[in-house]
């Protein structure tokens, strides 16, 4: 199995995020798969460096430290408040203050661990780093469903495989959004694929179903409101039942 | 007597011998690659073999053994590097201890802590002892049950929408869809984390060209057989989940 089987040509890649048409056209799935997990990988790669770092200076885990680092910045911002003669912030619950929730943090981040601090860092970093390909496939799949069922909705007659295929060229551009452990750059770095992102996204889908411009968008957009909806619902639901309980109890 | 229950034996062994010959484990990297694509061949090689539920059931116990090996594996990894869980608990206690809430709070939370830091420990495979041993057996096992489920059921709906499959025909096509569920293999490195979403609805996607080739139907009713399948299952799922629930909390007078 040759590695064209698993990639589209570079050709192919630079046509779709430019939006040209024929950048979307003789793709197939495996390839369309192949690009979204190496690409996420590739986006994965300077994040990961950067929080090995962290986690290796903080030797623990990447949660820890990153837990630890929550903590100093409460500790850093209680005694701002003290300096400047504020009142203390009270309780964020019944049971832990702030100061004290910052220093649990820091404590649980201080305890040793088995493996030496350094491999640690590395494994976590590690598996956040394979998060990155994985989040990808999740959003190219679950909201491709979704996107498909509005196209078919609304009068698409296309298949499942050359819509994935099509869809998948979206990701070329999300690769800016692995820039963004540095300052300013990555943030714009991010918004900007993010937003080309969707835009390639929206071509390809009309490409592909050969819907109207206002269809295509409606079907690509709709999902949205659904998984707002459905957010929206399941907070309803939740304080309910969370009353509820208390009532109960 | 003895002879006798030779004969016996040697006949069992016989059949097993024959039903495993009948087995292709190597064909399924393949299989499994090309469902995950959506592509026909796989539905149309499981329909077409000659015990396709077996098949079914082989695959999902491989399935099964390989999550549970890089689960368990995964949650040594995540153990080794963590603090000891016991530490943890311990400086949590503490700091609750030193909060400003009444004693009787207190009482209540640190009980309620101790209660379900085992399920904690248990569910997350952070250091979990034992219970990691457990996951051995009840991963391929689970599996198994929820093939069966979705594969029965998934039945029934597509007869219902004019299939003409076979149940072992679907039951063989349906156990495609656990492809996904490969990517739990990746669990063996810790904090990588496999949104369940991703699994479920790729599954549905492998599920309805299942019954589409399985059951030569159009791909409205394919769909509709697939989705409804899942439909009913979560929300029979629910409704056990729901009940077990009221069940703990009728039982134990409270939380």
């Amino acid at each position: 199995m040759s590695l064209r089987q698993w990639l589209p040509p570079p050709q192919k890649m630079s046509d779709a995020i430019q939006l040209r048409a024929p950048g979307f056209a003789n793709t197939t799935m495996r390839q369309s798969l192949g690009m979204v997990v190496l690409l996420g990988l590739l986006a994965g790669f300077l994040p990961f460096l950067f929080n090995w770092g962290q986690a290796t200076a903080a030797g623990s885990a990447l949660p820890l430290a990153r837990l630890a680092a929550v903590g100093a910045m409460l500790n850093a911002s209680l005694l701002e408040r003290g300096a400047m003669n504020q009142a203390p912030i009270q309780f964020v619950s019944g049971l832990f203050g702030l100061a004290q929730l910052g220093e649990l943090f820091q404590t649980i981040a201080g305890l040793e661990q088995p493996f030496p601090g350094w491999f640690t860092a590395f494994l976590s970093a590690l598996g956040e780093w394979i998060n990155w390909p994985l989040r990808w496939l999740s959003l190219w799949i679950v909201y491709g469903a979704l996107v498909m069922v509005c196209n078919k909705a609304l009068g698409a007659a296309n298949r499942l495989q050359p819509f994935f295929a099509a869809t998948g060229f979206a990701a070329a551009p999300l690769l800016l959004s692995g820039l963004a452990p540095i300052p300013c750059l990555g943030r714009v770095g991010s918004v900007a694929g993010v937003i080309w992102a969707v835009i390639v996204y929206a071509r390809a889908n009309e490409e592909v179903t050969g819907l109207p411009r206002s269809r295509s968008l409606i079907a690509v957009f709709l999902p949205v409101f659904f998984v707002l909806l459905f957010s929206l619902l399941v907070t309803v639901l939740s304080v309910l039942s969370a009353l509820l309980l208390v009532v109960r109890v | 007597m003895p002879r006798l229950f030779r004969a016996e034996a040697h006949a069992i062994f016989s059949h097993l011998e024959l039903i495993v010959s009948m087995l292709q484990p190597q064909n399924y990297p393949r299989f499994l690659g090309q469902a995950l694509l959506l592509e026909p061949d796989p539905f149309v090689e499981m329909v077409d073999d000659d015990n396709p539920w077996l098949e079914g059931l082989f695959l999902c116990v491989c399935i099964g053994i390989l999550i549970a090996v890089a689960r368990m594996i995964g949650g040594l990894l995540l153990t080794a590097s963590l603090p000891p869980s016991e530490a943890l608990l311990s400086a949590l206690l503490q700091s609750l201890r030193q909060s400003a809430a009444n004693g009787e709070t207190l009482l209540e939370v640190e009980r309620t802590l101790r209660g379900i830091w085992p399920f904690l420990l248990a569910f997350s495979g952070y250091d979990s002892g034992w219970f990691r041993l457990l996951t051995l057996a009840v991963t391929p096992l689970g599996l198994i049950c929820q093939w069966l489920l979705f594969g029965i059921t998934g039945h029934a709906f597509a007869r219902a929408a004019g299939g003409q499959g076979s149940l072992g025909q679907t039951l063989g096509a349906m156990a495609l869809s656990n492809g996904p569920r490969l990517l739990y293999i990746l669990t063996i490195i810790p904090y990588v984390s496999i949104a369940t979403v991703l699994i479920h609805v790729w599954g549905i996607l492998i599920a309805y060209r299942g019954l589409e080739v399985a059951h030569e139907l159009p791909p409205r009713q394919a769909a509709l057989a697939a989705v409804g399948t899942w439909l009913l299952l979560l929300l029979a799922g629910s409704l056990v989940g729901v009940g077990l629930g009221a069940l703990m909390v009728v039982a134990g007078g409270g939380l």
